[in-house]
């Protein structure tokens, strides 16, 4: 039954991959489950990341979904906020080329305190975490990302009054990376 | 391990002289194969260890204002580019730090002119 709900979830949510921003982000607020969290507050597969693994680890997309919602907690996305620019066919998954902007005035209480970048189909889903502070300015990052599969990129951006924007991003990878 | 001295670290800002106030563009390169610690030899099945950049630091005239954290999902030769608001003149330095906790750094000058000077 749970599984099942699971899949009813998945499906329209590549369904709203290809819409509004808005629509994307609603699919991952509000929906904090008692698994979702360990039990020092961090997404579960990011624990592996703390140390140099050395075994070998297949892509899990509930896995990679739950850490979602472990940064999420729960916190309705504000639309919007986060706009992502990325191919739609990336014929090199190994290096995908990614820009993130994130809408935040930039002052000394209002900015963006940590943006996470996360390929949902990927080993190691999360790739890469990014902490601006008003200095910059401007809240915007360009980076080359690896990606194993067609899958969408979810960018969370949580702010520093709370707030938390969520957008999706589907990408097709035409040969994909190692990772 | 030390840091190989064949990859080399970029690092460029865009303009180099700007006004203050202005947004500038940091653009960063580094040399590094970022293996990613999932991939196996076939034959014998050993994994190669993960061996990547896990942290870039920006600071502005020794302020943190801009810091990455990085897992295996990021290219090889990770190219980063990023805003910054131009208030003094100074040095732009930035930190990457590697598996083994080594770093190497690249610095840059930033001239930033007032905009009474320049009328």
């Amino acid at each position: 039954m749970a599984d099942k709900k699971t899949t009813g979830a998945l499906s329209r949510r590549r369904l709203l991959a290809g819409a509004a921003a808005g629509g994307a982000a609603l699919a991952w607020g509000g929906v904090a489950r008692a698994d979702d969290y360990d039990f020092s507050g961090n997404p579960f597969r990011d624990r592996f990341q703390t140390f140099r693994q050395t075994f070998r680890v297949e892509p899990n997309r509930e896995e990679a979904e739950r850490i979602v919602r472990a940064i999420v907690r729960g916190r309705t996305p504000l639309p919007g906020v986060v706009t992502v620019i990325a191919p739609d066919i990336a014929e090199n998954g190994a290096a995908v080329p990614v820009t993130i902007k994130v809408d935040s005035p930039m002052t000394a209480d209002d900015y963006p305190e940590l943006v996470h970048l996360i390929a949902l189909e990927n080993p190691f889903p999360e790739i890469a975490k990014y902490r601006f502070t008003p200095a910059c300015g401007v809240a915007e990052v360009t980076l080359r990302c690896r990606m194993r599969t067609s899958a969408p990129l979810v960018v969370v951006a949580e702010m520093s009054t709370g707030a938390v924007g969520v957008t999706e991003r589907f990408v097709e990878v035409t040969l994909g990376a190692c990772s | 391990m030390a840091a190989r001295k064949d990859q080399k670290r970029r690092l460029k800002i865009v303009p180099a002289t700007a006004r203050k106030g202005d947004i500038v563009t940091i653009k960063t390169l580094a040399e590094h194969e970022m293996e990613p610690g999932v991939r196996f030899n076939p034959e014998s099945l050993v994994v190669y260890p993960r061996f990547i950049i896990n942290k870039l630091i920006c600071r502005y005239n020794g302020r943190e204002v801009f810091v990455a954290d990085w897992f295996s999902g990021v290219s090889a030769n990770p190219y980063l580019a990023f805003k910054l608001r131009a208030e003094e003149s100074g040095t732009v330095e930035i930190e990457w730090v590697d598996d083994y906790n080594q770093s190497t750094f690249a610095r840059t000058e930033i001239t930033v002119t007032d905009d009474a000077t320049t009328g």
